[in-house]
């Protein structure tokens, strides 16, 4: 008779204690973060919120589809405010944060100086805009998504030259110097090479405002047909804002790194006729490139230019090369075991080093908007 | 004691601990469920609400105060306008100074620059470390800014979306209007709202974020996600908000959950959402769920350990009472019980002591009412009682049982009733009586049977069978008799009584049922008659019919004639004309003559023919009642042909009218003796003493159903009252009794349609509005219906038709 009644009671005590342990046993799986670094703030930030929202958006597509292998996904964005020692903590704090794969940064100036920091933890990046020559032919954990500087820069000055350019007087950002060096010899090269000559070279250190006034006489001085200016959208479009100012009226031409939508809203008519090249078919009527913006024009309100492309091709290949993962397989093995991925505009191949190729487009501003001339 | 045999297998016995602690368990489990229920659909949701009520206030507020902090520089900049038109100063270096000066205030604005109506800057105020820069600033083309194109859109003062600002070098937002020839812009940086915001927010706990029209941050608490440029549109509370729909929910914002709400900013158009972390939001409701589930738990263990602890000196004390009530069952009355404090056992204890007194007592008593009651059987006079065992075998014999039987108590005690009374056949019924009464426990009986005495005189009984129960577990079977012998005999003399009444019921049905077949034979003679006076109708219609075909062929024939007679006298003629000489001329008129009085005679003679020919058909079509294929129109008019002698002198008018044409597979002659009965019956009763009138009858497809044909016979005579109406078709009835009227016509009419012609007639009619008859036949009339006489009278018009071919 007492079995069963001492069997019940310990049955209850039992149910009262491990009742609310059973019920709080089943929490998700933490999402996988994957990072980002890029000029958030300050003069450079279009092409970092550009690139920072273009990633995002491939993420948040690739969450909605259903994660990699059943799991979320979160983006942790890091601004290095155009400053390497800044640049070099952020790489280290994701890393610390379980990162292993890292899409920007968005300069030339950044990727030289994080690469190092990068290649100590384990850390891949996939860069959606930098373009240095330094980085090219490299076998490294760098790899990007569009051509090397010295292609544009050769193609923009093939085709000037060919318009009849000779004379020209170079203005490059040397807070960029990785990218801006690399552009600017292959210009100069090329140009010489047709008959042209640089007629004058200047460098300003971006970091501090620089004196625009100063710099557009400086640049007219040596009597050019055209100004170069190798720099970002805020600097080109004050520039441009005192060239126009000046009785000259000579030609402008710009680096793709300027190539931002924020660009025409800061030069207002003083970019008209500016050129330069970019890999950004505007006119493009790829499905993908078309899903693509109209996806991003729902979700920000604005149109994608060629950093917002960037961003979300280059966050693309890392998700695919992390859904394509075998095992423990390291990053760098997949992404050369699969070597072609699925761009918006066009198929990226990357060769031994990382490296990818792109069309290039000539472009210049027409009534406010960026017109494909070749 | 002995179980019984086939008792069921005992329930499962539970033990006052299990059951205790069992209840116990079902009870805090209820709890546990009104809890978790309360918790999940009253709790939580109303602490929710209660969480979206605050935050949504909040979030007002904090909008409201924003809406005030950014009415300020409004004001700034909308005085600067008004003063800048009225005063005209169009000096450079002034203006410069004053938009200078408006930077200065508040240092809210990082600059101002005013442009002219093409967005080229013309003067600019600017913070008092860069103003030695304001030559790079002053010549600027601002057409394409993100705020001067608001503000040229919109016509008016407007804060704008935050963009990269050239002057600042970082995001701005900026309130842009159109003054003078030109317009304003100025400029506030980012990292200030978020400044403003922070004010705004300062009485509460709440993190503040401020969005713009696209869904970018443009202030947060830290002030990191505006600085870069992030867009939270993908938000469910964010994005529900830019669409106009202000709500409270979670929601993340840099891996961190919150709850808020959002409200708009409406001078500016932006949208305020106000937070706190999730956490501290849920702790008060947690923490409520932690303290009631540990209050829970608790009580339940100490309910347990109680219990049980209570269950176990329960159970000790009833097992006393138990074992007291035992030695009371075993008739030892002498043990005692220990008292208690518990007042519900100090009762049980108390009635199980009075119990046992009453228990003794009783059986006292029971020994005495048993001997009353062998008392009252054994000398009750008129009832016999026998005790038997279950074999038959006489256990107890009363007095009243010797009366009846004759047999001494003596003698029967011990014997069975085969021996004594019983026919062998009714002792084997008897002894299997007694095994179905052990089975079933049912009483048997009471039986009427009858038995011969000792003396062989047959005795009629009414007797009961039962069992009782004894302790020793055979049951005893009680037997109860009850003369019943002259109360037998009455029921006897009342059975005689009742066959004598029987026989005398039978006599007199015979009766009924000869008269009943004379006066079947009555009505059947009676229907002869009935049957005679139609074909009598028939034969008046045959007459008239003939008249009209004398009176038809009576113009052609005698057409011919005239002509014939002509002819004969022109012979006549010639022949005198050709005894002096046949001339030529007289020849040719007598030829002349012939001809025409031939064609003439020819003419009429085919009319005849064709009339004749028509009228047989009628006649056969009348007399023979045959089926074929006939188009109606011609039927009709046939029809009608025979009928015009009867309206020819008349001033009445019979018209036709059949729009196309209608085949059917019927019996023409019995409808157009229908026809014929209902056109009399127009002209003789709707037209009578009239001098003119109309007759229509119509004929057209049933618009409804095409296999059927409708015909319309209808006058504008007199018409007919409902009474009538209702009467028209029985037969025998007339409204000229006496005048020549059999009152059979529409009888007649009625039985034809709905019986060979497998259709339906309906009448319409009111005095003085004419009558209006509708036939509605089917254009195959249906197989199997072929009469001898369509016309053979059947009893009354509701009778449905009877197929007698």
């Amino acid at each position: 008779m007492k079995r069963p009644a001492r069997r019940i009671l310990v049955a209850l005590l039992l149910a009262a204690l491990l009742g609310p342990l059973l019920l709080s046993a089943c929490e998700p799986e933490p999402p996988l973060p994957v990072g980002f670094i890029g000029g958030l703030t300050g003069r450079v930030a279009d092409l970092g919120v550009a690139g920072r929202d273009g990633a995002l958006l491939a993420l948040e597509q690739r969450n909605a589809a259903g994660g990699i292998r059943g799991r979320q996904l979160t983006l942790r964005a890091r601004d290095d405010r155009q400053d390497p020692a800044v640049a070099v903590t952020a790489v280290e704090t994701l890393a610390a944060e379980g990162v292993e794969l890292l899409v920007g940064p968005m300069t030339s100036a950044m990727a030289l100086a994080v690469l190092p920091a990068a290649e100590r933890h384990g850390l891949l990046v996939l860069s959606p805009t930098v373009t240095t020559d330094q980085l090219s032919g490299r076998d490294d954990g760098f790899f990007r998504v569009i051509s090397p500087a010295s292609e544009y820069a050769t193609a923009s000055a093939r085709y000037h030259a060919a318009g009849g350019l000779r004379r020209v007087s170079l203005i490059r950002d040397a807070s960029n110097a990785a990218y801006v060096d690399s552009w600017a010899e292959a210009f100069a090269a090329e140009l010489t090479r047709l008959g042209g000559t640089v007629a004058g070279d200047l460098r300003y250190d971006g970091q501090s405002r620089p004196d625009y006034p100063a710099l557009a006489e400086q640049a007219l001085a040596g009597d050019p047909q055209a100004v170069v200016i190798i720099a970002g959208a805020v600097d080109t479009a004050q520039l441009a804002q005192q060239l126009r100012k000046r009785p000259e009226q000579v030609q402008i031409v710009a680096s793709e790194w300027a190539a931002t939508e924020r660009f025409v809203e800061l030069g207002g008519r003083a970019v008209e006729g500016v050129y330069m090249a970019q890999f950004l078919d505007r006119n493009g009527r790829q499905p993908g490139y078309l899903a693509f913006r109209q996806a991003f024009e729902e979700r920000y309100g604005r149109t994608p230019g060629f950093a917002e492309l960037a961003g979300y091709d280059a966050m693309n290949v890392a998700l695919d090369a992390l859904a394509a993962r075998r095992g423990d397989e390291p990053l760098k093995q997949t992404l050369l075991r699969l070597r072609r991925f699925d761009g918006a505009q066009q198929t990226i191949v990357f060769d031994d080093f990382g490296d990818a190729h792109r069309r290039t487009y000539i472009t210049v501003v027409d009534d406010g908007s960026f017109v494909v001339r070749e | 004691m002995r179980a019984p045999a086939a008792s069921p297998p005992p329930p499962r016995r539970v033990s006052l601990q299990a059951l205790l602690a069992s209840q116990f368990g079902l009870a805090a489990l209820v709890a546990l469920l009104v809890m978790a229920t309360l918790m999940s659909f009253w709790r939580v949701p109303a602490a929710q609400a209660e969480n979206a009520r605050v935050h949504r206030f909040v979030a007002d507020m904090v909008a409201r105060q924003l809406d005030r902090l950014l009415d300020a520089p409004r004001l700034v900049i909308d005085m600067f306008a008004e003063q800048l038109q009225v005063q005209d100063s169009r000096s450079r270096a002034e203006l410069n100074a004053r938009l200078d000066a408006l930077v200065g205030q508040g240092g809210l604005f990082e600059s101002v620059q005013l442009t002219d109506l093409g967005g080229r800057v013309v003067a600019a105020g600017l913070p008092e470390a860069e103003r030695g820069a304001r030559a790079t600033v002053i010549g600027n083309d601002l057409s394409r800014n993100p705020a001067l194109m608001a503000a040229r859109q919109a016509g008016q003062g407007i804060w704008s979306d935050s963009y990269l600002s050239p002057t600042g070098q970082g995001f701005v937002v900026a309130l842009a209007r159109p003054l003078g020839d030109g317009f304003l812009v100025a400029e506030v940086p980012v990292p200030q709202l978020s400044e403003i915001a922070g004010g705004a927010r300062s009485q509460y706990e709440h993190a503040v974020f401020v969005f713009d029209r696209r869904g970018q941050v443009i202030a947060d608490p830290a002030g990191r996600l505006s600085a870069q440029q992030t867009n939270l549109s993908q938000l469910p509370l964010l994005r529900a908000a830019l669409a106009g729909d202000y709500q409270a929910d979670f929601f993340p914002i840099a891996g961190d959950e919150y709850f808020g709400a959002t409200a708009p900013v409406s001078h500016a158009g932006w949208t305020v959402l106000a937070g706190r972390p999730a956490d501290a939001v849920r702790s008060p409701v947690q923490m409520a769920l932690i303290i009631s589930v540990v209050t829970f738990v608790s009580s339940v263990g100490v309910g347990l350990v109680v219990a049980f602890a209570i269950s176990r000196w329960v159970i000790r004390r009833i097992a006393e009472s138990v074992a007291f009530a035992g030695n009371v069952a075993a008739g030892r009355y002498d043990r005692q019980i220990e008292p208690t404090r518990i007042f519900e056992l100090e009762q049980l204890r108390q009635s199980l002591v009075r119990m046992a007194a009453a228990i003794q007592s009783r059986e006292k008593s029971l020994r005495v009412s048993e001997e009353r009651l062998r008392t009252m059987v054994e000398t009750t006079p008129s009832m016999a009682i026998q005790w038997f065992d279950a074999a038959g075998t006489v256990l107890y014999w009363n007095s009243a049982s010797e009366q009846l039987f004759g047999y001494a108590a003596e003698e029967a005690v011990g014997r069975t009733l085969g021996e004594l009374i019983y026919t062998p056949k009714q002792d084997r019924w008897f002894i299997d009586l007694l095994a179905e009464i052990a089975e079933t426990g049912q009483a048997a009986g009471p039986f009427e049977g009858a038995i011969s005495d000792r003396h062989g005189r047959t005795v009629w009984l009414l007797s009961t069978t039962f069992a009782l129960p004894t302790e020793q577990g055979e049951p005893i079977f009680v037997c109860m008799d009850i003369d019943i012998t002259a109360k037998r005999q009455a029921e006897e003399e009342l059975r005689r009584l009742n066959a004598e009444l029987e026989h005398r019921v039978e006599q007199r049905t015979a009766e009924l049922t000869r008269a009943n077949a004379d006066l079947q034979e009555a009505l059947a003679s009676l229907q002869r008659a009935q049957s005679e006076l139609v074909q009598a109708e028939k034969l008046a219609a045959l007459g008239a019919l003939v008249a009209g075909v004398a009176h038809e062929l009576n113009t052609p024939i005698g057409n011919s004639r005239m002509a014939v007679s002509t002819c004969e006298q022109q012979l006549r003629q010639f022949q005198q004309d050709s005894a002096g000489g046949l001339r030529r001329s007289s020849l040719e008129r007598f030829v002349d003559a012939v001809e025409q009085a031939t064609a003439i005679a020819l003419r009429n003679l085919e009319r005849a023919a064709e009339l004749v020919s028509s009228f047989k058909r009628v006649a056969v079509d009348q007399t023979s009642s045959q089926r074929r294929r006939f188009e109606l129109r011609q039927v009709l008019q046939e029809i009608l042909l025979t009928l015009q002698p009867s309206f020819r002198r008349t001033g009445f008018e019979v018209s036709l009218e059949v729009a196309e044409e209608l085949n059917m597979d019927s019996y023409p002659g019995p409808l157009g003796q229908a026809l014929t009965n209902l056109i009399q019956n127009a002209l003789l009763h709707g037209l009578d003493g009239r001098q003119e009138g109309r007759v229509r009858v119509a004929a057209r497809r049933d618009p409804e159903t095409p296999e059927q044909v409708l015909i319309e016979v209808s006058d504008d005579g007199v018409g007919m009252s409902p009474a009538v109406v209702a009467r028209i078709f029985d037969p025998f009835f007339t409204t000229r009794l006496g005048q020549g009227g059999s009152g059979l016509g529409l009888h007649i009419v009625h039985n034809i349609v709905t019986g060979v012609l497998g259709g339906q007639i309906a009448v319409d009619s009111r005095e003085g509005q004419g009558t209006r008859f509708l036939l509605t036949l089917p254009a195959d009339a249906p197989l199997g219906e072929a009469p001898q006489d369509a016309a053979e009278p059947q009893g009354g018009p509701r009778n449905p038709p009877t197929a007698s071919g």
